[in-house]
Formats: C-alpha cells, sequence, structure tokens
C-alpha cells in the first residue's frame, strides 16, 4: 500500500460516524417548492432527485482519485426523511446508542425539528406502510414473527450488470429516446404512464452528467491553485475524466471505476435501497479495460492497484443509512452490504478468473477495510490456485472474503426460469443473495421467524409473551396423537403467517411503485427503459421478492425434540414439557440435560435430527416458493439472518431444544451454537441435507481455529472441504478465523481491538460494534470450534 | 462381523494424506509410558463417567471407551465423508490401540474400503504375526509405522514389547515394496537424549532410501485426566508437553540425511 492510500484509508477509518441534514433539507426544500406541484410520480422523484445533485455540496477529499461523496464529508451519512423520518428521540437514540451509532449534531437538530420534521410528519412512506397492514399483520410484526425490510428502507438488492461499464448516460438516454418512439398511445393503455416514467428516467440520467460537471469545475478550480505539480495533473486528469464518465461509456481503467463511482453515488442519493448498490463481477467488468491498457502500456500493476484501493475507500466512506427500531436489531452494522463479487463463470460457461481477479485479491488482503464486502465465487472449472489464494486470505481472520458456489447460483437462477447467459452473468448480493446481475430487481421483504411458528403452535396458536391468541387454533399441543399431528399444525401456523406476510408485500410493493418511484436506478437495470417501467414497478427482466427464513437449526432440534421424546421413546410428556419451557428450565435442570444432551441434534450428519430440517425446509418452501408478487413475478425462498436470529431469539421463551428464553437462535442454516460435535464434514453434510437449489441462497457460518489453515498442506484441506460443499449443491460457506480467546479479550479490552473484524453471518463488522449478546454467541461458536477441531 | 472401537473422528487432517475419517481400534499389546489412549488398551468394552454442567447443575455423563461395531456399519460411518475424501485425495485411517490386534475384524472392512476406492492407511505399532502382517498388505496404501523406541532393552521397558520382531515386520513391509512412513514419539527424558537419537539414526539409517518419510510426534500430556478416571498409574504424571520448536534441532538432524521429515503428522 502506498502512502496516499495508507492516507486516504486512514482518513475513511477515522472519519466519524454522523449525520448530515444535507440530503434531509434539500427533498425538503424540492417538496415544498411549487415545481413539485402537478406532476407524475417519477417525474417529481427524478426531479427531486436532481435538485439533490444540483445543490448539495462537492466534497473532493485530500489526495483521492476517485470522487463522490453522497455527504459532504466521508461518512456523513444521509437520511431519507420521504421514507423515514426521524423523531427527535430517534436522532437521541442514534446519537448516544452504543452500538451503531451516528453523532448529531445542534444544527442537523436544529433542521430537523424546524423543516424536516414538520413537512414531512403524516406523509413518510413508513407512515403509508404501516397505515395500510392489516391488524393481523401488524400482530405479527410486533410479535417479532417476522420482519419488515422496507419499513425503513426502499427496495434493494441492485446489482450493476455489464451494461453500465459499456454505456454512458448519453447512450441510455439513446435508449430511453428509442422506447418513447415505440410507445403505442392506440393500443396501450399504460402508454402515457411510460412516457413519463421515461421522462422521469432522462432527467435523472442527465442529472447525473450535470453532477460529475460540477465536479469536474470543482477539480479545474483546484487545479488552478495546487502548488503541487503532480497533485496539479491528477486534479487536471480527474476533470477530464469527469467531463468524460458518466456521460459517455469509459474508456480507460481509471474512467470505468469513476463511472462506476458515479452510478453508485445516484443509486443511495435517489434512495436508500437495502442492500445498497454493487458492482457486481467486478474482475469481470474491469478486465477489458485493465487487459487494453496494459498492453497498450498506458497502466501498470502499480496504478492499478492504486486506482482500486481508492475506489475501495470510497465504499467505506458510505455507512449503512441510519436504522431504528426492528430494523436496527435484524441488521445492525454499518456496512451497507456492497458485496464484490470475484471469479465465477463467463455467459458462456467458461472459467472466467484472471489477472484482474487475483490482483483484486491482493487488493482484499491489503486493505482490510469494513466496505466493500468481498465474496469469490468458485465453479468447478476455476483453477485451484484460485482458490486457495482465497483461502489465505480467509486466514488472515476478518471474514473476507466468502466462498460461494458458481454451479449452484447457476442453477438456482436457471430454476426461477432466468435465461442461462443471464444466469451466468448472476451471482450473490447482500450477505448471500442469489441474483440476476443488471436484470433482476430481487427484493428482499423481512427475516422469517421459523421457531416462533412452533413457539406458536405449541400453545395453540397463542403467543406465550403477550398472552395474545396471533396464530389459528390448530389445537393444544397435548391433544396431538402422533408427531404428524404436531407438523400439519406446525404447517398450517406457518402457511398461515406467510400469508399474511406476503398479502403485507404486495401492499408495500404497489406503495412504492405508486409513490416512490426509481427513476435512476432504473436506468441501470435491465429492461426498465425499453419497458417504460420503473424498477420497484415490475421494469426489470425478472422480479423476484424473497422471504429469509431464520432460525432452521433452533426449529429442527425442537421438533426433533419433540418427535424423540414426546411421541416417541415417550420419556417426557408434551405437560411436563411444556411446563417446564413455562419455566425456563428453572427446576427443571435433568429434563434440559436430557434434550441438550441425549436428543439428536442437526448438524452431526445424524438422519433422526437432519430429517425434521429437511421437513421443516420443504413446508417453508411449499408455502412462499410462487406465490405472485404485483410486479410479473413470484415469491420464493432464502435462508440467512443478518442479524435477526438474535432478535427473534428476545422475542421467545425456552424451547424444546433446551435452548432459554432470550437467547439467541441458530443462524442461517448452521447448526444450533455448540450442537454439532462431529466436525465440519459432518456439518455439512447435515446442511447439504435441504435442497439448495430452490433457494436463493442459504448462509453457512464455520468458525475455525488459526491452526486449520497452518500451512499449504492445511490450506489444501480446506480447500478441499469447500469443494466437496459445493460437489453437495451447497449455496455458501464462510469462515471465522480466530480465536475465541483473542475475542474475549477484546471483550474485556474493547480499546485495543478496534480493528478486530469478524464474520457475523453473511457480512463481516468489527466486534466492537456487535452487541454483548452477539459477542457471546460468537465466543460460544468460537470455543465449539475449538474443542471440536 | 463385529469388533471393537472406541472412536470414530471425522475431518482428521493430521492422519495422512487430505481428508480423513480416523477409525480408533480398541485393544493393544504395547504398555507405553506416555499412551494418551489408555482406555483404548485393553480388548473390552467400558463406559467413564464424564461431568456437564447445565444451568450451575453437574450431570453425569457415561461415556463409551470401547464399543462393538458390525463392520458393514462401520463402513457407512467411514463412507459418510467420501465426497470430502475424493475432493481431497483422503481417505481412512486405522489407528488404536493396535488396529492390528482385531486382524479379521480389521480386513473385513478394509476390503470394504479397497473396493469402493478409498484409500487406507494403517498406523500400527507393528507387533502383528508374519500372516496378520502378510495379509494387511494388499489392502493397506499406507501404513504408520511407529518406532517407540531404538534401544531393544529400554523398548521392552517402556512399551512391555520387544523391538526385534517389531523392525522384522518392518523389514517384511520395505522388501514387499509397501509405502511405510516411520512415525516416532518423541518423549522428553525418555528418547530424545543424543545417545537415543543417535541409535536412531543408525536404525533408521540403512532403511533410509525405501520409506516415505518420517514423522516426529511431539510428547502431549493429554492423557492424564483419563489415567485419573481410569483409577491407573500416570507414569508421566508432571511431565509437560512439547512444543513443536522443541523439536526443530531434531527435524534438522534428519533432513541432514536426506529423508522427508516433518512433526506432528
Amino acid at each position: 500500500m502506498n502512502e496516499r492510500i495508507k492516507r486516504l484509508r486512514q482518513a475513511s477509518l477515522d472519519a466519524p460516524n454522523c449525520l448530515s441534514a444535507e440530503r434531509a433539507l434539500l427533498v425538503t426544500e424540492f417538496y415544498k417548492s411549487d415545481a413539485a406541484h402537478g406532476i407524475s410520480a417519477p417525474v417529481m422523484r427524478a426531479m427531486a432527485f436532481r435538485y439533490i445533485l444540483s445543490n448539495k455540496l462537492i466534497c473532493i477529499n485530500p489526495d483521492e482519485l476517485i470522487v463522490g461523496e453522497r455527504g459532504p464529508a466521508p461518512k456523513a451519512t444521509s437520511t431519507y426523511p420521504e421514507i423515514n423520518l426521524h423523531s427527535m428521540k430517534d436522532l437521541e437514540i442514534l446519537h448516544t446508542r452504543e452500538k451503531v451509532s451516528f453523532c448529531v449534531d445542534e444544527e442537523f437538530r436544529k433542521v430537523y425539528s424546524e423543516k424536516v420534521i414538520p413537512f414531512w410528519s403524516g406523509k413518510t412512506n413508513r407512515e403509508r406502510i404501516f397505515g395500510n397492514m392489516a391488524s393481523e399483520w401488524l400482530a405479527a410484526y410486533d410479535a417479532g414473527i417476522f420482519t419488515e425490510f422496507q419499513e425503513q428502507r426502499a427496495p434493494g438488492h441492485t446489482v450493476a450488470g455489464e451494461k453500465i461499464f459499456r454505456k454512458g448516460m448519453l447512450d441510455i438516454i439513446d435508449d430511453i429516446y428509442l422506447a418513447e418512439r415505440a410507445l403505442d398511445f392506440m393500443n396501450d393503455p399504460a402508454a402515457y404512464d411510460k412516457r413519463e416514467e421515461l421522462r422521469a428516467m432522462e432527467i435523472a440520467a442527465r442529472a447525473l452528467i450535470d453532477f460529475a460537471e460540477r465536479y469536474a469545475v470543482k477539480l479545474d478550480r483546484m487545479a488552478q491553485m495546487e502548488t503541487d505539480l503532480i497533485r496539479k495533473s491528477e486534479l487536471h486528469q480527474m476533470a477530464e475524466i469527469c467531463r468524460r464518465v458518466p456521460a459517455r461509456a469509459p474508456q480507460t481503467f481509471h474512467e470505468a471505476l469513476q463511472h462506476y463511482w458515479f452510478v453508485h453515488v445516484g443509486v443511495i442519493t435517489e434512495m436508500n435501497p437495502w442492500d445498497s448498490f454493487n458492482p457486481g463481477r467486478l474482475d469481470q467488468h474491469l478486465y477489458p479495460f485493465f487487459r487494453k491498457e496494459m498492453d497498450e502500456g498506458t497502466l501498470t500493476k502499480e496504478k492499478a492497484i492504486e486506482l482500486l484501493q481508492s475506489f475501495w475507500v470510497k465504499f467505506n466512506n458510505h455507512p449503512s443509512p441510519p436504522k431504528v427500531g426492528v430494523t436496527a436489531q435484524e441488521s445492525n452494522t454499518y456496512t451497507d452490504f456492497a458485496l464484490i463479487n470475484l471469479g465465477g463463470v463467463k455467459p458462456d460457461g467458461s472459467d472466467a478468473v484472471n489477472e484482474l481477479s487475483y490482483l483484486l485479491l491482493d487488493v482484499i488482503e491489503e486493505m482490510r477495510i469494513l466496505q466493500p464486502s468481498s465474496m469469490v465465487q468458485v465453479s468447478k472449472k476455476n483453477p485451484e490456485g484460485f482458490l486457495r489464494r482465497t483461502i489465505k486470505i480467509v486466514k488472515t481472520g476478518f471474514g473476507q472474503p466468502s466462498l460461494f458456489n458458481t454451479d449452484a447460483i447457476v442453477q438456482e437462477l436457471v430454476r426461477q426460469g432466468k435465461s442461462l447467459i443471464d444466469a451466468r452473468n448472476g451471482g450473490a448480493s447482500g450477505c448471500v443473495e442469489t441474483g440476476a446481475f443488471g436484470t433482476e430487481a430481487y427484493f428482499l421483504t423481512g427475516y422469517f421467524n421459523l421457531p416462533k411458528i412452533l413457539e406458536l403452535t405449541l400453545h395453540n396458536g397463542r403467543d406465550p409473551r403477550s398472552g395474545r391468541q396471533l396464530g389459528l387454533q390448530t389445537g393444544e399441543p397435548t391433544q396431538f396423537t402422533s408427531y404428524d399431528d404436531l407438523l400439519d399444525a406446525f404447517q398450517r401456523q406457518l402457511n398461515y403467517f406467510i400469508d399474511i406476510k406476503i398479502r403485507g408485500n404486495n401492499t408495500i410493493e404497489r406503495i412504492f411503485a405508486t409513490h416512490m418511484p426509481v427513476p435512476f436506478l432504473s436506468l441501470i437495470i435491465d429492461d426498465c427503459v425499453a419497458n417504460g417501467l420503473d424498477y420497484v414497478a415490475g421494469g426489470a427482466r425478472y422480479n423476484t421478492s424473497y422471504i429469509q427464513g431464520v432460525g432452521l437449526g433452533s426449529v429442527t432440534d425442537s421438533l426433533t425434540a419433540l418427535k424423540a421424546h414426546v411421541f416417541e421413546k415417550q420419556d417426557i410428556g408434551m405437560e411436563l414439557l411444556l411446563e417446564a419451557m413455562r419455566h425456563n428450565f428453572e427446576g427443571y435442570e435433568e429434563l434440559r440435560y436430557r434434550l441438550l444432551y441425549e436428543t439428536p441434534k442437526y448438524g452431526n450428519d445424524d438422519d433422526n435430527a437432519d430429517k425434521q430440517a429437511v421437513q421443516v425446509f420443504e413446508r417453508f418452501f411449499d408455502a412462499v416458493d410462487g406465490k405472485p408478487n404485483t410486479r410479473g413475478g413470484v415469491h420464493r425462498i432464502n435462508l440467512l439472518p443478518t442479524t435477526s436470529h438474535v432478535y427473534f431469539g428476545s422475542v421467545m421463551g425456552a424451547m424444546p431444544d433446551g435452548r432459554q428464553a432470550g437467547m439467541p437462535l441458530s443462524e442461517g442454516i448452521s447448526p444450533v451454537q455448540g450442537a454439532d460435535v462431529h466436525g465440519p464434514t459432518a456439518v455439512i453434510k447435515s446442511v447439504a441435507k435441504i435442497d439448495h437449489l430452490r433457494t436463493g441462497g442459504t448462509l453457512l457460518n464455520q468458525k475455525f481455529s488459526p491452526d486449520f489453515f497452518a500451512d499449504e498442506t492445511a490450506i489444501g484441506k480446506v480447500a478441499s472441504l469447500v469443494r466437496g460443499y459445493f460437489r453437495l449443491d451447497g449455496h455458501h460457506i464462510q469462515f471465522n478465523v480466530v480465536s475465541a480467546d483473542t475475542l474475549r479479550k477484546a471483550q474485556e479490552m474493547p480499546e485495543h481491538y478496534r480493528d478486530l473484524i469478524v464474520r457475523v453471518a453473511g457480512y463481516s463488522d468489527y466486534f466492537n460494534d456487535l452487541g454483548k449478546d452477539l459477542q457471546d454467541e460468537i465466543i460460544r461458536r468460537t470455543e465449539h470450534a475449538e474443542v471440536t477441531g | 462381523m463385529k469388533g471393537i472401537i472406541f472412536d470414530i473422528k471425522r475431518f482428521a487432517v493430521h492422519d495422512g494424506p487430505g481428508i480423513r475419517t480416523t477409525v480408533f481400534l480398541q485393544g493393544c499389546p504395547l504398555r507405553c509410558w506416555w499412551c494418551h489412549n489408555p482406555e483404548s488398551q485393553s480388548l473390552v468394552c467400558s463406559t467413564w463417567q464424564k461431568h456437564v454442567a447445565v444451568s450451575g447443575k453437574i450431570f453425569q455423563q457415561s461415556k463409551e471407551s470401547g464399543y462393538e461395531i458390525d463392520s458393514d456399519k462401520l463402513f457407512i460411518e467411514i463412507q459418510r465423508d467420501e465426497v470430502f475424501m475424493s475432493e481431497s485425495g483422503g481417505g481412512v485411517t486405522f489407528s488404536g490401540g493396535e488396529p492390528l490386534y482385531q486382524p479379521e475384524f480389521l480386513f473385513e472392512v478394509m476390503k470394504l474400503c479397497r473396493d469402493a476406492g478409498i484409500h487406507t492407511v494403517l498406523d500400527t505399532a507393528g507387533v502383528a504375526s508374519e500372516k496378520v502382517l502378510g495379509n494387511s498388505m494388499p489392502l493397506t496404501d499406507l501404513y504408520f509405522f511407529d518406532i517407540k523406541h531404538p534401544d531393544p532393552t529400554l523398548h521392552m521397558h517402556y512399551t512391555n514389547v520387544s523391538l526385534e520382531p517389531i523392525l522384522r515386520n518392518l523389514d517384511r513391509l520395505l522388501d514387499a515394496g509397501k509405502k511405510v512412513q516411520i512415525r516416532v514419539p518423541v518423549i522428553p527424558g525418555i528418547n530424545n537424549g543424543p545417545e537415543q537419537i543417535e541409535k536412531l539414526k543408525n536404525l533408521l539409517i540403512p532403511r533410509l532410501e525405501r520409506i516415505e518419510g518420517i514423522d516426529f510426534l511431539p510428547f502431549h500430556a493429554t492423557g492424564g485426566h483419563k489415567y485419573q478416571a481410569l483409577q491407573m498409574e500416570n507414569r508421566m504424571n508432571g511431565i509437560p508437553s512439547m512444543k513443536k520448536e522443541e523439536l526443530s534441532d531434531l527435524l534438522e538432524e534428519f533432513e541432514g540425511l536426506g529423508v522427508k521429515v516433518s512433526i506432528g503428522g
């Protein structure tokens, strides 16, 4: 890392996470202005976007080579009052909370209390959403049966495809004109709406060009004042670049990065999509620029690395917009889930690993910063050396990159009806979510608490926490005569709550389509322009809505305990078990011992336990998969938790697997913490018994102590472990390489471990930024890995 | 047929090439002072008690330290990790105890492995009849062959069996062209003095060209609690585990002979 990058990296690390009122103020000014009246929703949103970009402060940081900040300074984080209006109390919480806080200064509070809050109260999308949800939806949401991604964030999972590296905004405007000419006002009743959308897209495209021009002007001015001749020439060159991109397609490596970055800033300024935005298959998109310039001698490896590292810093300067309430609990992190994909296959199905893939791995290893996240796609066609190089970075223990199975991803996408080429151009975004990059609008809609469904089933649809009847009356559990009776009741409750969730999703989708279109993002994702339809309204080629199942291990082990003890061996009566659960096993230690130690557990390659995981999976799949959304697509499942397994555990009492009230649930598809005692191959065999190919992503977390990666031979064995999992169609695996001892020290003396990054679940985070319960959970997982290792 | 084993360990990454499943067979004719699986010595099924705390209360867990298993059933257990074995060039390792102590059972399982194309390592102390050793050869891809002590008298003293027939068996394997990896436990104060190292060298030098390499296994004081649980005398009481670094001189010395040497398997 050269001196410049060291400075940029350090400045990014040191920048405080603050809220900036700039965007909120500008969007409020715009909505209050005459210009915002009497126009269609997409045009209004495009004009708001243009107003922000034309009036925001142009921030150019010392030394930097790639320009563009969402806020007025690095980590000065925007708010989106039209989506979610933070109250003064919210601001105080954000300012003072121990984890993932944002400083909120007096100025901000003043702007909010005098201008932003008075204008937006009662008009936000969040209020629209909650105002439109059925009472059973609200009750289920309050009880922690599911969460709702869109209550504070716009729909996301937006990943760039190849197009934006091939086309400038002017080229896309030409496409808009083509689409406009093709409108059929004679036969198409939606022709007017489409024209409004296309006009909005053009406004948004031109707004980004003008925004870049503002950078060019400022760069020119800085160049004039600059006394250092080298920097002066850099600034001149950067100004030139900002005049070419994003207006025109990039021609050089530097232009490609700057071009992408303007688009990125555009997406996250227009709205606060979850997840932020993502360049997708970066080694593929950049390789033509890299190769051409390397061959022509206009780029060196050192220069390429410096540019990539500057690019990395830009991601790190952009924390996730502040979250509050349940949304903060389900995803408590600064990371905004931009996940760089490397490796995989080309559109023709051949090995896609190239020289730049390795160079990017070097960058990831050297940068060691929170954002962007990185992952490596491993196809059976990718070389062994690439996988081993990746594992050597994993070994350094900051939880990146995670490893994905390209061959599974392609099959998942093809099963969902994507063309083979679109599937091969896909990958994973966010934590582990499968998508066809550049062509799909795949919305994550909320986490779904599978163990809570069993808890309700065991209480005849009543939530023991509140005493409220939330679910169906599926019978008192003491009346069940067989395990199948129980399973049937579980299935009925599951279907009931999934349907509630889907009805909510379909309402929320229409709320966004009606009130919060995203004409800028619609420029990026095919075929919104050709269809004249917004990204949130079904304009994309593929439109998927996901529900994310959480707690597979916990619900499996609970069902197994019921099956084994209550119905088969009959050594524990249902009555007694429920009583023990009510008492949180206090005074029932012997019973709890048997549940913990004398019951088959998921994660040990034991069909007596794993069968129940498959049963839950199949029922969850049947409840969700194929149910229509409002965008011409359908609902699908995936299995990942971010941090919701901690929140979901906190709303639950003791369960038949021996878990006590309030404790975290199992995460992803991983076994219950500490339940797997036969090592990683047994875990992999267990979790591979569910059909990953019918999901849009699963998450498997494995904690390894560093000695598993001791030498080349050991690394080869870990590589084989990964290959073995992927041969069994596993979707994703990640390794946390850290000792429990280190983590405990970090907990005691957090000040000495400010840079300690650990894998949480689908992403890495600073250990210090995790809640104590989550820290404890990771320590337990780690200890366990050391013991079984 | 049935045999007695005391453990099956999956993802065993120190017991031979690739990812392996190691089967520990019960029973051993040796009585090494430093044995860290003392529960495996006698060929009987037994249990020992483990204490587990649940919500602050202590529960006794009965752990089997030797249990009967059918060869077919054992083979199914071995096969569970076949996908990882084939990805990694791994396989199964038979260890113990002394696996050749239950030859019929062992060979039945090994035949099933051979027919399934699973690579086999036999981790033996070399105490077996000529016939049993001969029968193991077509079924074994790689031998891990222990030399516990290079001095015949001290070998008898510390292991309770004599060295000479062990060396004869070693030569039989080498003469038959089998792949043999020598394994030497390094026990502080017992076989790591300069005199003993010299003897080990002399023992190995004539055989160096025909062996795959030498593994030095540093002493681990892991068996202490087991001796206590079994109410057996731990004759290594109080002697700390050796660190890998303590073996670096040894490593250099033997590497100087032109043989592949590694530490800790």
